[in-house]
């Protein structure tokens, strides 16, 4: 049990994680439109953030220990790192969501605050 | 830099320990440690500047604009929308420590700094803070092991 309870943290980020994605999933559908006008820029991002990823993955599979994952607790983080592999796989597709949706988001806010001072610049 | 030096001595005087999550991967990873430098100190740079990345783009993109947008016609309603989407940040790190109140003290302040860049400057200036927060911190830990 105790051995369980050591997988709980990861879990809670992954559930956090989740709740972002379903987030992002819903404000990316309302801005469905401008993703697929812009995917480019998130496509060429999205690819960046996954090869800088693959060297810390070439780092773990060269360092990992498997005689630790006799332990309950270590099976259940290996497989929560496989999911992570998937998750990363998914995450490509997702980031040029994600930076369609807060291209989109921010466009339509004008860029946060800043809107009143364009707006004073620019009162037309 | 001075955010990172910060919660580093703060984290030192209140004895603050490694979390769950690092505890394990260390017992998974043994021998990472002993790895040349000259390996590990780029792969973990390109590690969390693309973390960085990702996270800005996550909590300070595009759910923080439509916070802006909705919330624009009340102020409090903003900073309570801004406190929220802090919170999910702040309590995902909870495994990185033994001690979720200080760990989520320390996010919550540095979510909320980060929030005020992308708003009053731009989403490039929460990314450029984040990244720098994260180099400094991994300075701190290889240079001088804290």
């Amino acid at each position: 049990m105790a051995q369980l309870l050591e997988i709980v943290p990861a879990m809670l980020q992954l559930a956090l994680w989740c709740l972002t994605v379903a987030l992002y999933f819903v404000l990316g559908l309302l801005n469905r439109k401008h993703i697929a006008k812009r995917w480019k820029p998130g496509l060429v991002l999205s690819a960046v953030l996954l090869a800088m990823l693959v060297p810390s993955a070439v780092f773990g599979a060269f360092y990992i220990d498997l005689s630790s994952l006799e332990d309950v607790a270590y099976v259940g983080l290996a497989v929560g790192l496989c999911a992570g592999i998937v998750i990363q796989l998914v995450k490509f597709a997702w980031n040029i969501m994600l930076f369609g949706v807060a291209e989109a988001e921010w466009n339509r806010t004008g860029w946060g605050l800043s809107l009143s001072r364009q707006q004073k610049a620019n009162p037309t | 830099m001075v955010a990172a030096a910060v919660t580093t001595a703060a984290f030192k005087w209140l004895d603050v320990g490694e979390g769950p999550v690092l505890v394990t991967l260390k017992k998974l990873f043994p021998d990472a440690e002993s790895a040349p430098s000259f390996v590990t100190v780029p792969v973990s740079c390109l590690f969390v500047v693309s973390v960085a990345v990702s996270e800005e783009l996550a909590y300070r993109g595009g759910i923080l604009a439509y916070i802006l947008r909705v919330t624009r016609k009340s102020r409090t309603l903003t900073w309570l929308g801004i406190i929220l989407l802090n919170l999910p940040w702040a309590l995902a790190h909870i495994p990185n420590t033994d001690n979720p109140l200080a760990k989520v003290t320390q996010m919550m302040v540095l979510g909320i700094v980060f929030t005020i860049l992308a708003k009053n400057r731009s989403m490039r200036s929460a990314i450029a803070a984040h990244v720098g927060l994260n180099l400094a911190s991994m300075a701190l830990a290889y240079g001088f092991g804290v």
